[in-house]
């Protein structure tokens, strides 16, 4: 279940991450081999890809400075309308 | 799925040794399967797991923790509902209510961070419900009032925590020793439980964060101290409580040797019929064991599942009630507590602790008070009721203002018979 937050009452915040794709660009690493980079397992890896876990800003700076980008980069804030 | 490391290894150890002590027919070895499985978070929440456990896993265990409390406590409020309406008595059950409860408030004020005004609101909830408490179980009386007015204190004490946290950490401290040396405690009986429990590790832990937060705002508590302090603070309790159920549990010492028979099945020993744990002196009498049916021991009649214990010599001297139950025309306490009714060699009761306020060869005797029985130390009346063995009445404390020989008594006072009945001293 993705992380959700009433912004205001009309609109939905989803948090998404590009972070398969910057693992694939720093030599095809796998979640494995990202996971014991940053100290966690590899089901955590599995859920922040999927949208399941919001990583503490202290994992999402350590994902970034290991796969060489910036935090805003690797994960963004999405809005979309809520019926 | 599941992590090979040093805690898994740990863990996969407390579990042989759980299987081996369960093969020998110890309930200890419950203990040892629960510790497994709570190892890793219990390790993390101590700041002892460090890189063994990674933040997803945290939350994980913090929202199943969660919910698993809720329902661990919403069951044991549905087996209250479900043993009152048979009509049998709950006070186990609620201590392990207000210890899951305590626990929990207890661990949510000391995680805040603000560690003295944690400590206020501990202390002063600690004097609010042992005042309480006091009048919920025992109306007004001078012993109660007594115990009231120490509630009080300690409430005001928590409030003068605020201008003087060192001091009042101190004093905290000091009154939990003296609680500990006063009240015995450290011979870890099962009825010391809810003591330890609800007042001394509170007070413990009220003094320690008292203590940590009289550091003016600038200063802040570094993770390894608070890691250090409440790790020792939660080791300390859990070493507490495993004492209380080790010895509290063995409070009949075996020196011979112990057997376990399963549930539902029955083995005589010595003409007593036992299930579960029978333990034998050295010369290899019968000393302690549950009684698998009713069965009639020097004429009195008991029920299954009460434990019976034997003297060296073969006779039985007294017995654990599984529930409140009519002894020779008493209603006598049962279960939780470890009330031991005694017996004299020919039968006749010795010891009782009332379930209710019974007159007795018209004295109004009072129903054993857990909360006043509490501060036996200090007044010397621990709520039981006392026979010779011509049958007289010895000691009872009296469950309303009575006159005996002329003699006025307040209700609470113990008054005290010689085998003629006549009246001892007044107390």
């Amino acid at each position: 279940m993705a992380l959700r937050e009433y912004y205001d009452k009309d609109s939905l915040l989803e948090m998404k991450t590009h972070l398969r794709r910057f693992r694939f660009h720093q030599g095809e690493l796998s979640q494995l081999q990202i996971a014991e980079m940053v100290s966690v397992s590899r089901q955590t890896i599995v859920a922040i890809e999927r949208g399941d876990y919001s990583p503490s800003v202290k994992l999402a700076l350590l994902l970034a400075r290991k796969l060489e980008t910036t935090v805003e980069e690797l994960f963004e804030l999405e809005e979309s309308d809520h019926d | 799925m599941i992590k090979r490391d040093k805690i898994f290894y740990s863990a996969c150890g407390l579990s042989g040794v759980g299987l081996i002590l369960a093969f020998m027919g110890y309930d200890l070895s419950l203990l040892l399967f629960v510790a497994a499985y709570l190892l890793r978070p219990a390790l993390h929440e101590f700041g002892l797991a460090g890189q063994y456990v990674d933040e997803r896993q945290l939350e994980i265990h913090s929202r199943s923790g969660n919910l698993a409390f809720i329902i661990v406590m919403l069951s044991i409020v549905g087996m209250v509902f479900w043993r009152i309406a048979d009509g049998q008595s709950v006070g186990e059950l609620h201590t392990l209510i207000g210890i899951g409860l305590a626990a929990r408030a207890l661990t949510g004020l000391v995680m805040a961070g603000e560690y003295q005004k944690a400590g206020v609101i501990i202390i002063s909830a600690v004097g609010l419900f042992l005042a309480l408490f006091i009048v919920l179980d025992g109306g007004f009386s001078i012993v109660s009032a007594f115990g009231i007015a120490i509630g009080l204190v300690i409430v005001g004490f928590g409030q003068l925590g605020r201008k003087f946290p060192r001091i009042i950490s101190i004093a905290l401290a000091a009154l939990a020793v003296a609680l500990i040396f006063f009240s015995d405690l450290l011979q870890f009986r099962r009825a010391d439980l809810t003591t330890w429990m609800f007042f001394v590790i509170p007070i413990v832990t009220s003094s320690v964060c008292l203590f940590l937060g009289s550091k003016n705002e600038e200063e802040v508590v570094s993770a390894r101290v608070r890691s250090i302090v409440f790790g020792s603070l939660g080791i300390g309790a859990a070493t507490v409580f495993a004492l209380l159920l080790i010895i509290g549990s063995g409070e009949v010492h075996s020196r011979g040797k112990r057997v376990f028979v399963p549930e539902g099945e029955t083995t005589e020993v010595q003409g007593v019929s036992c299930t579960g744990q029978i333990e034998y002196y050295q010369n290899g009498n019968l000393e302690f064991c549950r009684l698998a049916r009713e069965d009639t021991l020097s004429g009195q009649s008991l029920p299954a599942g009460t434990g019976v214990h034997f003297t060296e010599d073969g006779l039985f001297n007294w017995c654990m009630l599984q529930e409140d139950t009519e002894i020779q025309g008493y209603l006598t306490r049962g279960e939780g507590h470890g009330f031991m009714t005694e017996f004299y060699p020919k039968g006749q009761v010795r010891t009782v602790y009332l379930a209710e306020d019974q007159v007795i060869q018209g004295i109004p005797c009072a129903k054993f008070r857990f909360l006043s029985a509490v501060f036996w130390p200090v007044h010397g009346k621990n709520g039981g009721t006392y026979f010779h063995e011509n049958g007289q009445l010895k000691y009872c404390e009296l469950s309303e203002h009575y006159s005996v020989e002329g003699q006025r008594f307040r209700r609470g006072d113990a008054v005290r018979f010689d085998q003629d009945g006549k009246l001892v001293a007044k107390k």
